[in-house]
């Protein structure tokens, strides 16, 4: 068996049989956290790429101090923003068909919890901006003060896309919960 | 229930602390091309491959024709040299008729050298059209018979493609136009390498930092194909950003901090606005008046690519804040433009109003049934008079605004605008 040390020590050479071990073993938990910032699956798929682009040409950086996985993470909650930035144009616009989508509760449900796919349903229907303050705040624990500088906003505007975001996501949770109650009268 | 509504922080912290999602294959056959392509570029005696070995070969292939067309060049002034190392060999044999003999043979020689560079001349393209000194020239000719010698009985057409760029490396992002002069070429394909393959535009954009590789496809007249290769190297331009932080009620000597977040740089200098000016990094500085200022940022990276931004005064006027709409617009005919507007260019295509310290904001638009055909919660977008892609008919329309303003006043309107059509 090859430890996460080998295959590293071993990308650090180039070494493609290695590049290649480092992906399948740690595609998935990021392309998950990809998904999570990404407006779409295209976008994530682009920022998985150009993600492990960095990691291959930066690991040599990697000093075996922290935990490689949170330094990976790092890497890719990074190339999600700047996909982000290079898309912010559109930060607030909403097509107004998905608009009263957001507004209006989601219906399909079976089981009487959340599942991580309807969770990531929830937060991919955020607005751009607010999905990102949202995944960062909520998720990864940042202060408002560090999103801020990550995002080039305001410290305000942070908070305040925050606690909308967190508003809409409170109003879908209900809406299931009600939906289910309901289910479970009948 | 299994969640509770007013902690959902710690239900997505932990519902997402394991979540997995396999990627489709695809994404890693991208990423094994592109570090392939990336190791391609980057030479090091480790990765000394096969792609090297043809490109050593193919240059050293051009030195030496480049060697013969020079030693063509300079026989005539080499000719009185070798006649004297002619002499001298005879001179060791020391014969007199064979001094006498090597008289002619070169004179001969002297006159093929002459015909030789009379085809040469013909054949071998001059590079003194190009003016840009900078530019650099790739040319490849395909094979070549001279036209009118007294050997070739038969006349045929040569072809030929030669390519220039307008710069060859640039910051992001960068405009390139290739200039190709061709000869006898029925067809022309080139492929910027960043995504774009064009058979009459010339001009491109880089928009991304990169190493990009143009290719130009050429048939002739007879099909047959020639590729040229360039390179543009794109160099990352950086990007400023910036926060300052101060004291608003500040009216006299107010110190000011700024912080520089900007990405890929190490060189700035800041413009406070009041005609000083500093290189640090973070710098500290103190106005001695507390009116507007136009405070610039501006950065440059290690290749010297630079970018500015300007930064909104860090004291705050003491005007009250407002939210004014206008009575009616006249929208594009030419299609919806998604409403984003400046306030500093006053357009009437779009409906949007002049406003001042605006911290939430939500704009909806209804027609006279009542139906709601925009709605938007950004200032900075205004309504284009289109609903579903289609522009509306002229006549009155029902705003509603509502939100609050940075002193957390908040702020509701309704009001009707005219949509006039030109």
């Amino acid at each position: 068996m090859n430890t996460d040390l080998e295959i590293i020590e071993r990308c650090k050479q180039g070494n493609k049989r290695a590049q290649k071990q480092l992906y399948k073993q740690y595609a998935a938990a990021m392309f998950a956290i990809c998904m999570r910032y990404a407006s779409s699956k295209v976008e994530a798929e682009d920022i998985l790429q150009e993600g492990f682009m960095k990691v291959f040409a930066n690991i040599n950086a990697y000093e075996e101090k922290g935990m490689f996985e949170s330094w990976l993470k790092r890497i890719f909650i990074n190339t999600a923003i700047t996909v982000y930035h290079k898309n912010r144009k559109y930060r607030f616009h909403i097509d107004i068909d998905e608009a009263q989508d957001y507004l209006m509760p989601t219906t399909e449900r079976e089981t009487n919890t959340l599942t991580q796919e309807e969770l990531l349903k929830i937060i991919n229907s955020l607005p751009d901006g607010y999905r990102m303050v949202f995944n960062l705040f909520a998720i990864e624990g940042l202060k408002h003060k560090e999103i801020a500088e990550l995002m080039s906003i305001d410290e305000n505007t942070s908070k305040s896309q925050y606690s909308r975001a967190r508003k809409i996501i409170q109003k879908k949770i209900i809406g299931i919960d009600k939906e289910m109650e309901a289910r479970i009268v009948s | 229930m299994n969640w509770d509504v007013n902690n959902i922080e710690d239900l997505f912290k932990e519902s997402f602390q394991d979540y997995r999602i396999t990627p489709e294959p695809s994404v890693w056959n991208k990423i094994e091309k592109q570090l392939a392509f990336k190791q391609f570029l980057q030479f090091t005696p480790k990765h000394f491959n096969v792609y090297y070995l043809s490109a050593t070969l193919g240059l050293l292939g051009i030195l030496m024709l480049q060697f013969v067309n020079f030693e063509n060049e300079t026989n005539y002034s080499s000719l009185p040299s070798q006649k004297q190392t002619i002499t001298t060999i005879q001179n060791e044999t020391a014969t007199a008729e064979s001094i006498v003999a090597t008289e002619p043979i070169a004179e001969k020689e002297k006159s093929k050298t002459i015909s030789n560079k009379k085809q040469d001349k013909k054949t071998l393209p001059s590079f003194t059209l190009l003016s840009d000194p900078n530019a650099v020239i790739a040319s490849l000719d395909i094979p070549i018979i001279p036209e009118t010698t007294s050997d070739f009985s038969k006349i045929s057409t040569s072809s030929s493609v030669e390519l220039a760029l307008s710069q060859n490396e640039g910051c992001a992002p960068l405009a390139v136009q290739c200039l190709i002069k061709s000869k006898n070429i029925k067809e022309l394909v080139v492929d910027f390498g960043n995504g774009v393959v064009s058979q009459n535009n010339t001009t491109t954009l880089y928009t991304k930092s990169g190493i990009y590789i143009i290719t130009i496809s050429a048939t002739d007249h007879e099909g047959k194909q020639k590729t040229i290769l360039d390179t543009v190297t794109v160099f990352e331009t950086p990007k400023p950003i910036a926060i300052v932080d101060a004291d608003s009620q500040c009216t006299e000597n107010c110190v000011v901090y700024f912080y520089n977040y900007s990405n890929d740089a190490n060189k700035y200098l800041w413009d406070f606005g009041d005609e000083n000016f500093s290189k640090l990094k973070d710098p500290v500085h103190i106005y001695t008046q507390s009116d507007r200022k136009r405070i610039k940022l501006t950065v440059w990276s290690e290749k010297m690519c630079a970018d500015s931004i300007f930064i909104e005064s860090p004291f705050k006027s003491v005007a009250e804040n407002f939210v004014v709409f206008p009575t009616a617009f006249i929208p594009s005919e030419s299609g919806s433009n998604n409403g984003y507007y400046t306030l500093s260019n006053y357009s009437t295509d779009i409906f949007y109003p002049v406003h001042k310290g605006i911290l939430d904001y939500k704009l909806e638009i209804y027609n006279r049934n009542g139906l709601m055909l925009f709605q938007t919660i950004d200032i900075n977008q205004g309504w284009d008079g289109y609903y579903k892609y289609q522009l509306m008919s002229q006549g009155v329309y029902i705003w509603k605004v509502s939100g609050k303003y940075q002193n957390q006043e908040s702020f509701e309107m309704v009001g009707d605008v005219t949509l006039l059509r030109k």
